[in-house]
């Protein structure tokens, strides 16, 4: 645990923190406070992928480097960020285990996502750029950017389970449909502006569109990991179902990029986990 | 070589084509398909030496078509070209009699890989 500013607010990086989870229930008092002056522990910064809301009491455990033990504490979201939250604490106690691994293997991961239905892991911008690289074949650059607002007129890939369960969206523009559309089938890129001027997408676009997000499906899917599909895209005009605006309205993690494709245009793109 | 190249998709048809060029074996003589339904006749007028398909299709998908040609005692060489693959599928696909299975997306490397021996 490092500490932040002057203002008593400490950071809990990622790489020290195993557990992240929202529990919402009447709390009971702990044996162990670790910190007497609970000043200290009053304000933290948990670096996490979990999705959290202002007011919600999350419990979060914590390897401690000095004393080489495990910690867990709870306490209540007073704030949110792009790489987790602030947590007014209210507790802290001393779990006396070994130490955890921070983070779980990828196999683990895996296995833990197949049994939950859900995936666990974002995709990397490594990853998505190598895919993208070796369906368009040029020099494209993937990088994370802030979270933006969602576009006007979305177009959407939904992903399901085998089980038939809604687990992943990516969302995009209609700009970005036409552009990978077109750099995709070495259409030239006047064309893609062209439909973009009018706000439409030619079939070819949507189905070049839909070729790469099928292909993304890829990115999911982790070896032994719950196994999604690509099972529709969906583009504007089409009214959003109620579950796909749920999705995108709470997501459990979200990644948003910019593709970058040489010869054509810069593209938004986000990712929703649900 | 007749190389015949199965996928719904045109584009991907394509590049399935372009990774052939550059993994060197553009010597080659491509022949497209849209499904395993069409894929049928044009094995019947053609005879390729080589089919490349994908999993999912309409009409006829992949496994069905190579189950297809080797009730009918047709032992072309065939592999498959999908973003499909999970285990299960592997081993299907090996016990229908295919030679490989390469992943979408894939690499002039996986290409060579699975290729060479065949049409190298």
């Amino acid at each position: 645990m490092s500490k932040k500013n002057e203002r008593q607010e400490y950071l809990l990086r990622a790489s020290i923190v195993s557990r992240v989870r929202v529990i919402n229930e009447s709390h009971s008092l702990w044996p162990y406070l670790i910190e007497p002056n609970r000043q200290v522990m009053a304000g933290v910064f948990i670096e996490t992928e979990v999705h959290l809301q202002t007011g919600e009491v999350v419990e979060f455990d914590f390897l401690q480097k000095k004393v080489k033990k495990i910690f867990r504490g709870r306490g209540r979201v007073v704030r949110t960020g792009a790489n987790g939250a602030v947590v007014r604490v209210l507790e802290v106690m001393s779990l006396d285990k070994p130490l955890l691994r921070s983070n779980p293997t990828a196999e683990e991961a895996s296995k833990k996502a197949a049994s939950n239905q859900r995936i666990e892991v974002l995709p990397d911008d490594a990853k998505i750029e190598e895919l993208l690289v070796s369906l368009i074949g040029s020099k494209i650059k993937v990088a994370e950017k802030p979270r933006q607002s969602d576009p006007t007129s979305p177009v959407i890939g939904t992903y399901l389970s085998d089980q038939g369960k809604l687990l992943a969206l990516v969302v995009t523009d209609v700009a970005a449909t036409n552009y990978l559309g077109a750099s995709l089938a070495r259409i030239p890129a006047g064309a893609a502006a062209a439909a973009i001027r009018t706000n439409t997408i030619e079939e070819e676009m949507r189905d070049n569109c839909y070729e790469i997000l099928n292909v993304g499906a890829s990115l999911f899917n982790l070896s032994g990991g719950v196994h999604v599909k690509l099972s529709a895209l969906l583009v504007p005009p089409t009214p959003l179902p109620p579950d796909i605006a749920e999705l995108m309205q709470t997501p459990r993690m979200r990644k948003d990029i910019e593709v970058i494709i040489p010869l054509y245009e810069t593209c938004r793109m986000a990712i929703y986990i649900a | 070589m007749k190389v015949l190249i199965i996928d719904d998709s045109k584009v991907m048809r394509q590049i399935v084509m372009r990774t052939l060029r550059q993994s060197g074996f553009d010597s080659h003589q491509f022949v497209e398909a849209g499904d395993g339904m069409e894929a049928q006749s044009i094995i019947n007028a053609v005879s390729p030496d080589l089919i490349l398909s994908d999993w999912n299709m309409p009409e006829m998908n992949g496994i069905e078509l190579l189950t297809t040609l080797r009730s009918q005692g047709n032992a072309i060489r065939f592999g498959f070209v999908t973003s499909e693959t999970t285990p299960a599928m592997r081993q299907e696909a090996k016990d229908a009699g295919a030679l490989f299975m390469i992943a979408k997306p894939f690499t002039v490397e996986s290409f060579k890989e699975a290729l060479s021996s065949i049409l190298g």
